[in-house]
């Protein structure tokens, strides 16, 4: 069997990968979010597609933006860009969308604005970027087993499996049926592991706190329960 | 009272940027946030498209590029 990492390296290994990540993409981590995408793919690319859309033509996006407040407002709209009050935009940023999206932008114009705290987060990024990320996933784990020596493809889980659950054709339905419980409940309530237990944890958030006692508690017990019928 | 989400929305920065934008802040991120439709679709934990407006409305897509 494998060894694992003492608990004094495997804390800060998973903390530095947790904030290492958030530091590097300014995103939170979390795979089940992920993998969720690609199960309704043709809104996903919507989606991006706005977003492409959204950063292409700044002088269409300010012409489209008059127009939607003057119908929703009942304002006249802007005839002449010139003639507009309000600040200019920031230098350097190629559009007025990147610049008002870029992480750290401050609003310049917002007398009763409150300042937010903290940093705003990056954008979801486009489809193929988490393909990447789970193509990266695999391939890390590919890699770290044919480092090991340990790779190897086999059909079955074991004989521990086998006594406990079932083997053959029954043993992978249970798989299969296991897999769907994981789904749903990360479906359910919002996160798996590493987005509840890495990310959330780490941000002391009540329900990400909640979630990580109550699917490691789960694991716990059920890790009891299958060594006391082996 | 201000939205919540105002941190990670992309509609708001707009909003701040351009004194004639900001009536949605206004009556939105620092009113009526709660019927914003994007606050209600993220609080529903779905991606929010980011041409849709706190109305409902969405921006033509095919009127953003020349």
């Amino acid at each position: 069997m494998t060894s694992y990492w003492p608990f004094w390296a495997t804390a800060p290994a998973l903390a530095a990968l947790t904030v290492g990540y958030w530091i590097l993409l300014r995103r939170p981590l979390g795979v089940s979010g992920v993998l969720a995408r690609f199960s309704r793919v043709r809104e996903e690319l919507e989606v991006d597609r706005g977003f492409e859309a959204m950063e292409a033509d700044p002088a269409a996006l300010e012409a489209a933006m008059a127009a939607m407040t003057a119908e929703a407002f009942g304002m006249a709209p802007e005839e002449e860009p010139s003639s507009m009050e309000g600040p200019a935009l920031p230098t350097a940023p190629s559009s007025m969308f990147e610049a008002a999206t870029a992480p750290g932008s401050a609003p310049v114009d917002s007398p009763v604005f409150e300042e937010p705290r903290g940093r705003a987060c990056a954008s979801t990024p486009a489809l193929g970027e988490h393909a990447v990320f789970l193509v990266a996933l695999v391939a890390g784990g590919l890699l770290a087993a044919l480092l090991r020596g340990t790779f190897g493809v086999t059909a079955g889980m074991g004989q521990g499996f086998a006594r406990l659950v079932a083997n053959g054709p029954a043993g992978l339905a249970a798989l299969a049926g296991g897999g769907v419980l994981v789904g749903f409940g990360t479906a359910l309530c919002g996160g798996c592991t590493a987005g509840h237990g890495l990310t959330g944890c780490g941000r002391l958030m009540p329900g990400s706190l909640l979630s990580t006692i109550v699917f490691f508690g789960a694991a716990v017990g059920v890790s009891f329960l299958l060594a006391g019928l082996a | 009272m201000t939205c919540s989400h105002i941190t990670s929305c992309p509609l708001f920065p707009l909003f701040t940027l351009k004194a004639s934008l900001s009536v949605w802040q206004v009556h939105y991120c620092n009113g009526q946030f709660e019927t914003c439709e994007r606050l209600k679709l993220a609080k529903a934990g779905a991606r929010v498209p980011p041409n849709l407006l706190p109305n409902g409305k969405s921006l033509d897509p095919a009127l953003l590029k020349r």
